[in-house]
């Protein structure tokens, strides 16, 4: 459905006296099936974001492919409905000038089906709130509260896709629990299917089918989650091993 | 006093000035030499604001009350210029974002030096010296090139380890650390605790360890205290906490944790994994 095809993609690097680029991510090729979850797990600067940003067509890689169900996701139009996102940093999400409900309306305004009658009701109780949070603004909520807000924004589309970029990473233990066991159940209602970006194994291992591992930009394994524990590079296996369960 | 605490904390009050707004509630604990103490509960609860006040650094405009003896010593009694001698010597704070502990605009070595220079009558060759040997032994690599980095050139798993590095050498009485793996990633979070579990034995220092990671709490802690709105919910050993709570609170707390991590380990079976 979503393709990747030998991707590449550098930033420039700016010395005083010399011109670098910046490699960071090296010839990236997998495919995400309708519906399924796929994660993408690595460290810090192993490049992850970054290949969400391609994803979301965001950022265009340097060179490669990436395609929505066959067109180019660089495309305005294959992205609209198809693919939305959830990022890490809740606060600075929402527009802090935006009530609950301007948040959750805003991409349906701009997919021009606002005019359509919508159940905002029902889609805040899906996610844990209720009619109550409409009137509110941002700052009103607490973080568990906003990232439940981003998650019923980026389901309004009801879109195929939904990419979740350490969307509970700056979350508490237990409302993080909550946030995955809501994004299983919305998966079910909606058949639809995540990419989710994570430094957290045990989180990813919890929610995906498909799980990829990156190392450095480069793609180190890609296995089923029932798999995992037969991953063969070193580098998975460590990664597995300093796991705080 | 008892002589085996290090820190007493007694009906610990914390409010808002100007609303009168109650933020912690009647918190008592103890810490005995060598101990370590996880204060544990979700964001708003009271964790930092009772770190903080045990060394008197809250904001203006938050006001205490209470209890707060270090060896026996009554804090609240200390005029402020006394009480600076005492963080950093005798207390010791491991914040969450180096990012912002250090100072942005001088390189940190300038900044560690300055802080040893203040507690110590060493020579500038000594500080060097010392603040070398720890950092390697902390596993930065190059020290020197590490002094003359500044904070936004360095990783904030290294920028953690320069914090630890310099606890090291300031063998304080009592050690703060205020969620220090939150701002990390799974890896680096897991060397940062190996790091500060090497720190416990190597200093012996009684060590209070906030944190909602409950992974790494199990890890490292000897006793857990729960807090909940500002109250203390629960005080208990470690293990005690994680086997059976009392209150449902911290059953609740622990069985979010152990649903993911339960999954985790049947899908890995026999394979390594790190044992909390």
């Amino acid at each position: 459905m979503l393709k990747v095809e030998g991707v590449n993609k550098s930033y420039r690097q700016t010395d005083w006296f010399r011109k670098a680029r910046n490699q960071v991510l090296r010839d990236i090729g997998f495919e995400w099936r309708q519906g399924e979850t796929l994660g993408i797990i690595g460290e810090s600067g192993s490049g992850k974001s970054t290949l969400g940003r391609l994803l979301l067509g965001i950022e265009e890689p340097d060179s490669g492919i990436i395609t929505f169900g066959g067109k180019p996701i660089s495309d305005r139009s294959t992205r609209r409905g198809a693919i939305s996102a959830v990022f890490q940093d809740y606060t600075s999400s929402i527009n802090p000038f935006f009530t609950v409900r301007q948040a959750i309306l805003e991409p349906l305004r701009l997919a021009g089906t606002a005019s359509r009658p919508f159940d905002i009701g029902k889609l805040l109780r899906q996610v844990g709130l209720d009619e109550s949070y409409l009137t509110r603004y941002p700052h009103e909520l607490s973080g568990g509260e906003a990232q439940r807000v981003c998650i019923a924004r980026a389901v309004s589309a009801e879109p195929q896709c939904i990419l979740l970029d350490e969307a509970i990473s700056s979350l508490d233990g237990s409302v993080q629990m909550q946030v995955l066991e809501l994004l299983k159940q919305l998966r079910t209602s909606y058949g639809m299917g995540y990419i989710f970006i994570t430094h957290d194994i045990q989180a990813a291992a919890y929610l995906c089918d498909r799980v990829m591992i990156i190392c450095g930009g480069e793609m180190v394994e890609l296995v089923e989650t029932e798999e995992l524990k037969h991953v063969q590079s070193p580098y998975a296996k460590e990664l597995l091993s300093k796991v705080i369960s | 006093m008892n002589g085996m605490h290090v820190l007493e904390v007694e009906h610990l009050n914390i409010w808002e000035e100007r609303s009168g707004r109650v933020l912690v509630h009647d918190s008592s604990f103890r810490l005995a030499q060598g101990e370590c103490l996880a204060i544990v509960g979700e964001s708003g609860s009271g964790k930092s604001l009772t770190c903080k006040s045990l060394m008197r650094l809250n904001r203006t405009g938050v006001r205490q009350s209470g209890f707060v003896a270090l060896n026996g010593e009554d804090l609240s009694k200390l005029s402020d210029k006394e009480m600076r001698k005492f963080r950093g010597r005798r207390f010791c704070m491991i914040m969450q974002n180096g990012m912002s502990a250090f100072d942005p605009s001088r390189p940190i070595g300038a900044h560690l030096l300055e802080t040893l220079g203040v507690h110590f009558n060493w020579s500038r060759a000594e500080m060097e010296t010392r603040l070398t040997a720890t950092m390697s032994s902390v596993g930065l690599k190059e020290p020197a090139v590490v002094m003359r980095s500044y904070p936004h050139e360095l990783s904030g798993g290294m920028l953690q380890r320069v914090m630890i590095s310099l606890a090291i050498v300031l063998e304080p009485d009592v050690i703060i650390a205020d969620e220090p793996t939150t701002a990390l990633d799974a890896v680096t979070a897991y060397e940062v605790v190996e790091q500060f579990m090497r720190l416990r034995e190597r200093l012996g220092s009684a060590m209070i360890f906030v944190s909602h990671d409950l992974g790494a709490v199990r890890r490292i802690a000897d006793n857990v205290l729960v807090m909940k709105d500002g109250g203390v919910v629960e005080h208990g050993t470690t293990k005690n906490i994680f086997a059976g709570a009392s209150h449902p609170y911290t059953r609740y707390l622990v069985s979010s944790k152990q649903a993911m991590s339960r999954h985790f380990e049947q899908l890995m079976g026999d394979a390594d994994v790190a044992k909390g």
